[in-house]
């Protein structure tokens, strides 16, 4: 009687974390396809299969569920994030459509299957929920999951080891990026140092009163701007401007600055001979 | 039944009715306590991990500092003791600068993705065994699972996402590099991290972090010139391979000092956390230190025998594994982990970042393929009862002998690529208006001299 | 319960595979393939509770494994084009169209 009880509230205790996270997990999958930024379609699918983890744990497959977020959570939506990071920071994909009617005509075509899939389950008749009490019973979901891929499903898990090492090699053929050059060695470029107009390390971005970010440049010591003190990729970057200069541009900033400071010390200048003057 | 039951029942992979049933060890000992005992126990991991965080950033300052023959922080408490408390309160009540420009929402996200996994990985540290609190019998460790180191896996590879994502929704070149190279670090790392926990598990024969405790109680006892002996216990001599594998991979997963590339201040002036400041930056150097802890921990657990007294103490007192001692022997190792963490710092320069990904790919990884393959054949042959000694020696010394010819070998040919005179023109990859392998790429042909001639005639055909 | 995760991965399922219709940057397609893998794997999961033995997680175990190969390769595919057109959009590795 208890034990059926005991079910009774099972039951209930997983309802709840069903619904709750099959709503997030739904949510999250329409918004990985519908949102532009590419990163936050990772963050959502992240969502998505932290929530399959969990449902993997109610499922009694504890394994899974930390595999689930080791590899897919971990390894692969990372890999994804990198490789998002490299491609392009802030890559939004422009959404006009190449062929008219596309995306109702996938939605239409989506929802449809949904229903079919849906009415497919509907009309099977599902065996009642063994539970894996007893396939879990001699040494846990671990041992049994042990006992099963090295038995009955050992050649498919060779053929499986074969694949990752090809799918190692195949990744490293494809990234590789052919070397035309030779490599300088440290010697070679310690030469072309030494050769080039500038041995020194290149001078620091300027540093003012309101401004002391790297894409700032330094004056020269007859009040020109010196273009070596920023880095050609942040230049690039900031498309040339800093943002707190709303649309001038760095030079005229590092001048005005220069002019504002020239004018503080000429001021301070004249205070200090007045008192000079004073004293004397 | 409430929701966390399920989760809990279905994470052990047994049902209600099974725990708790009189085994006083192992995974039954575990999924019994009353309410407020496993809050108690959350809230005391909880406050133990603050404290270890506040003791180990003074800790760090003063070891540092005496390498260092200065003073190190001295005026705030005795000994400079309050000194990280202080600091922190500072910290939190600096002002939040957020930079125009931000993406807010994962800014706001990203510190607290990498803190809260930090903490939750210590539930499944041991810190002792058995001990009775209001008349209740308890192990001294939050909980534990089947996989429960897959646990702390898992939730170091959850915390990277802190990291990547700071370094992406600063939108600044260098926390985006940060951030980049963190998260290329830590996958490199956390796979030779992986594959050094694969011997404990074959010996142990468990994935459970009080099972591996456990199975590192007693060694075997073999006779040896009519004397009873105890073969060592503990994996970080039985699997020292393993231990050391672990050893690089704890520093490389940590980012600190020989490896902390993602934060490298001479390069890029703070890495990931470049933009953050106040209470968000102290998430991250929170975080930092927590999984100093937790990999200090866990190393401990998995090599040194967890929460036992080692074996002279042992030998000499009985009760020495009994009631509340065990924390001490635990808290003892994994402090020494820590200080080894800022005698490094202390004492390593940081390491390039190509140098970083030859070691972790080229040496760990392949190491400990090799050693797993190993371990996993001396315990197939000892399961059939082979004599395993001399077959042991002879693939132990085959192993010695490869490593050394191939780390000569790599010394020798690396030395022997005699750099080559003046280089050549750089062909065109742009030729012809769309992008063309190099077809005269040195290993076609040899290093032949018409090279020039080639890629000119190509062009003008 | 397993009718009800069915029907979830069924959802799941399906969205992903508007999204592979309905997006053009390479990455993103990708990863709606990734969500169509985990939306069966679910599906695995809850066969194997139902029916009471672990072929289900094997299964999803196995495809997990192969899932992974897949992004190593198809990752390191869209880096090659990308190194070569500067674009990850499907509609930009046209080429062989002509």
């Amino acid at each position: 009687m208890s034990g059926v009880v005991a079910a009774g509230a099972h039951q209930t205790g997983e309802s709840v974390i069903f619904w709750v996270l099959a709503v997030a997990s739904v949510a999250a999958a329409l918004g990985m396809i519908l949102v532009r930024k590419v990163v936050y379609s990772a963050l959502l699918l992240a969502v998505v299969m932290l929530s399959l983890a969990v449902f993997y744990a109610v499922n009694e497959a504890p394994f899974l569920a930390f595999v689930q977020v080791i590899v897919y959570t971990g390894a692969v939506l990372m890999l994804f994030l990198f490789v998002v990071m490299v491609v392009g920071v802030s890559s939004t994909e422009s959404m006009v459509e190449t062929i008219r009617g596309q995306r109702v005509a996938a939605a239409v075509a989506g929802i449809a299957f949904v229903a079919l899939l849906i009415l497919g389950f509907g009309h099977a008749t599902l065996p009642a929920t063994t539970g894996l009490k007893d396939a879990n019973a001699a040494g846990g979901n671990v041992l049994g999951l042990a006992r099963l891929i090295f038995t009955k499903y050992v050649f498919a898990f060779e053929v499986t080891s074969a694949l990752l090492i090809t799918a190692a090699l195949g990744a490293m053929v494809l990234a590789h990026r052919e070397r035309i050059t030779p490599k300088p060695t440290q010697r070679q470029l310690s030469e072309a140092r030494i050769r080039s107009d500038r041995v020194s390390p290149l001078p620091p971005p300027g540093t003012y009163a309101r401004h002391n970010a790297v894409d700032m440049p330094a004056l020269l010591p007859d009040g020109t701007v010196s273009e070596l003190s920023v880095s050609p990729v942040i230049a690039r970057r900031r498309g040339g401007t800093h943002e707190d200069l709303h649309g001038e541009l760095p030079e005229v900033a590092a001048k005005h600055e220069a002019t504002t400071l020239r004018a503080v010390v000429e001021r301070q200048v004249e205070v200090d001979s007045k008192v000079e003057e004073k004293e004397k | 039944m409430s929701a966390t039951h399920v989760l809990a029942n279905g994470l052990l992979a047994a049902s209600h009715t099974d725990t708790c049933a009189g085994k006083p060890y192992g995974l039954g000992a575990f999924g019994c306590d009353p309410w407020w005992l496993v809050i108690g126990k959350a809230l005391v991991i909880f406050v133990f991990l603050l404290l270890t965080v506040l003791m180990a950033v003074w800790a760090e300052r003063r070891i540092i500092a005496r390498m260092q023959l200065r003073p190190g922080p001295n005026r705030a408490g005795p000994f400079g003791l309050l000194q990280s408390l202080f600091d922190g309160m500072k910290g939190a009540l600096k002002e939040d600068v957020v930079p125009r420009g931000v993406d807010k929402i994962v800014f706001f996200l990203a510190p607290v993705l990498a803190a809260a996994p930090a903490l939750v990985s210590f539930s499944i540290i041991p810190f002792g065994g058995i001990v009775s609190i209001g008349g209740h019998k308890t192990p001294l460790q939050l909980t534990d699972l089947p996989v429960a180191v897959l646990l702390v896996l898992a939730m170091s590879s959850m915390g990277v996402y802190g990291f990547v994502l700071a370094g992406w929704s600063s939108m600044s070149p260098y926390s985006l590099l940060g951030g980049m190279r963190s998260s290329a670090q830590v996958i490199s790392y956390e796979i030779a991290m992986g594959l050094s926990f694969v011997a404990v598990f074959l010996f142990a024969g468990s994935l459970s972090t009080s099972e591996i405790v456990n199975a590192q109680a007693h060694g075997s006892a073999f006779h040896f010139l009519g004397m009873t002996l105890h073969t060592p216990s503990w994996y970080v001599v039985l699997l020292l391979p393993s231990f050391v594998i672990y050893v690089f991979t704890m520093m490389g997963e940590s980012g600190r000092i020989p490896f902390d590339l993602p934060e490298g201040e001479g390069e890029l002036v703070a890495g990931y956390h470049t933009e953050y400041s106040s209470l968000k930056f102290l998430m991250f150097y929170l975080a930092e230190y927590i999984n100093m802890a937790t990999l200090s921990a866990l190393c401990t657990t998995l090599f040194l025998g967890g929460y036992r007294a080692p074996w002279p103490i042992t030998g000499v007192w009985s009760g020495a594994n009994s009631g509340w001692w065990p924390v001490l022997w635990f808290l003892i190792k994994m402090w020494m982990f820590i200080f080894f963490f800022v005698w490094v710092r202390a004492s390593l320069p940081r390491v390039r970042y190509d140098q970083l990904m030859k070691l972790g790919w080229k040496v760990l990884i392949p190491a400990s393929l090799g050693w797993i393959l190993f371990v996993s054949t001396v315990r197939a042959l000892r399961n059939e009862k082979h004599d395993m000694r001399p077959v042991m020696l002879v693939v132990a010394a085959l192993i010695v002998i490869l490593l050394l010819v191939s780390v000569i070998w790599e010394r020798v040919s690396g030395k022997a690529e005699a750099p080559d005179g003046t280089p050549e023109p750089e062909p065109d990859p742009m030729a012809g208006g769309f992008p063309v392998p190099p077809l005269d790429a040195p290993h076609y042909h040899g290093a032949g001299t018409a090279r020039a001639n080639n890629s000119a005639e190509a062009t003008r055909a | 319960m397993t009718g009800h995760y069915l029907v979830l991965s069924a959802i799941l399922f399906t969205i992903g595979g508007v999204g592979v219709l309905i997006r053009r940057n390479a990455i993103v397609i990708f990863m709606c393939v990734e969500l169509m893998l985990n939306a069966t794997n679910l599906a695995f999961v809850s066969f194997s509770r139902m029916h009471g033995t672990l072929d289900g997680q094997i299964i999803a175990f196995f495809v997990m494994v192969v899932a992974a190969a897949e992004v190593v390769v198809g990752l390191a595919i869209i880096m090659a084009i990308f190194r070569s057109r500067k674009s990850s959009s499907v509609d930009d590795a046209n080429l062989l169209k002509y």
